[in-house]
């Protein structure tokens, strides 16, 4: 995401998360995907065909995601 | 009796061809809403041309499959001028279509360019589905066996059923870039929101983020994975307990999709 969107408040809660830009996110995923010591990704039926492609089949796991919890 | 079968039978096929024509008509009525997309058709064939397609489709959606979406991303609206939030277009060399459920048919009348678009009542009887209409067009010589689609606005159970149906007929979705960037420009279009993004107060969330991250990470651990893609910007935003303000009326930001990794 932009971080210059965050609020310094907002900074403070997420100081533990690893945040990347937009553009990186797919890239990322297929770097993420191929490495070795991945073997499965799950991802939601509704992910797009974009995040789809970019998982090896042998690693990707299409499960519905926690609607209990969201 | 053999007569009167023979009427009932001639009347019921009447009958029949007069409801399927009502719902398949196409007959055009200019209304002042209507935008003149002409031109954008035209730009837009152009890149159908260079990228050897013979269709391209165009979704509601942006790349977390949100109905709503800021106005950067309405590049359906754009290209057919109806500013409904659930509809598919599909452009080819020689056509366009746009397909949107029975909620929005009076807005669609009243908005697409009928000079230069089909309206197809989805769930209507006699109207084709986006499926149907690509095979009744595409067969096995380029360019028609094949029908561009940008990956990232279309989920994977769409993408696996329309390809599928288009393999029996020897043809098959392309990945390829948005097309419709490229001749949606600014300061014609406007440019993408970044509004604040800010905490969601615990005494509304009633548990730290940290905490959701550890409950999520025991199901990833459940699955035997190791790691959940989380895709939806409403998700995201209650994942980290924050909120923003990029998509209207929808308190929640842009933010591509995240890797939620199990803890060990």
């Amino acid at each position: 995401m932009n971080q210059t969107q965050l609020t310094s408040e907002a900074v403070d809660q997420l100081n533990t998360v690893d945040i990347r830009s937009y553009e990186d996110f797919l890239p990322d995923l297929a770097i993420l995907a191929n490495e070795n010591d991945i073997s499965t990704l799950w991802i939601p039926p509704s992910a797009s065909q974009a995040i789809y492609n970019r998982i090896p089949a042998e690693k990707r796991l299409v499960s519905s995601k926690f609607q209990y919890l969201i | 009796m053999m007569m009167m079968i023979s009427t009932i039978i001639v009347y019921l096929i009447l009958l029949f061809g007069f409801v399927t024509s009502q719902q398949t008509n196409f007959s055009c009525d200019i209304r002042p809403n209507q935008a003149n997309t002409t031109e954008k058709l035209q730009n837009l064939r152009v890149y159908l041309a260079n990228n050897n397609l013979f269709a391209y489709v165009i979704f509601s959606e942006d790349e977390h499959q949100s109905e709503y979406v800021q106005l950067y991303d309405e590049r359906r609206a754009w290209i057919t001028g109806f500013l409904g939030s659930a509809g598919t277009a599909v452009v080819t060399l020689d056509n366009a279509a746009l397909w949107t459920d029975g909620r929005y048919w009076t807005q669609a009348e009243d908005e697409l360019d009928c000079q230069n678009w089909y309206l197809m009542r989805s769930g209507q009887f006699g109207v084709p589905s986006i499926t149907d209409w690509l095979l009744s067009q595409a067969n096995g010589t380029s360019p028609y066996n094949r029908v561009g689609v940008a990956t990232q606005f279309v989920s994977s159970g769409w993408w696996s059923s329309v390809n599928s149906a288009l393999n029996t007929k020897n043809a098959s979705l392309i990945e390829v870039p948005e097309l419709i960037d490229s001749i949606w420009q600014p300061p014609d279009r406007p440019l993408p929101d970044a509004n604040p993004v800010f905490v969601h107060e615990l005494q509304y969330t009633g548990i730290i983020w940290e905490e959701k991250v550890k409950i999520i990470s025991g199901l990833i651990q459940t699955k035997k994975a190791d790691a959940y893609i989380v895709t939806a910007l409403d998700d995201i935003a209650w994942l980290f307990s924050i909120r923003g303000s990029d998509i209207p009326y929808n308190p929640f930001f842009k933010v591509l999709d995240l890797f939620l990794f199990y803890i060990y």
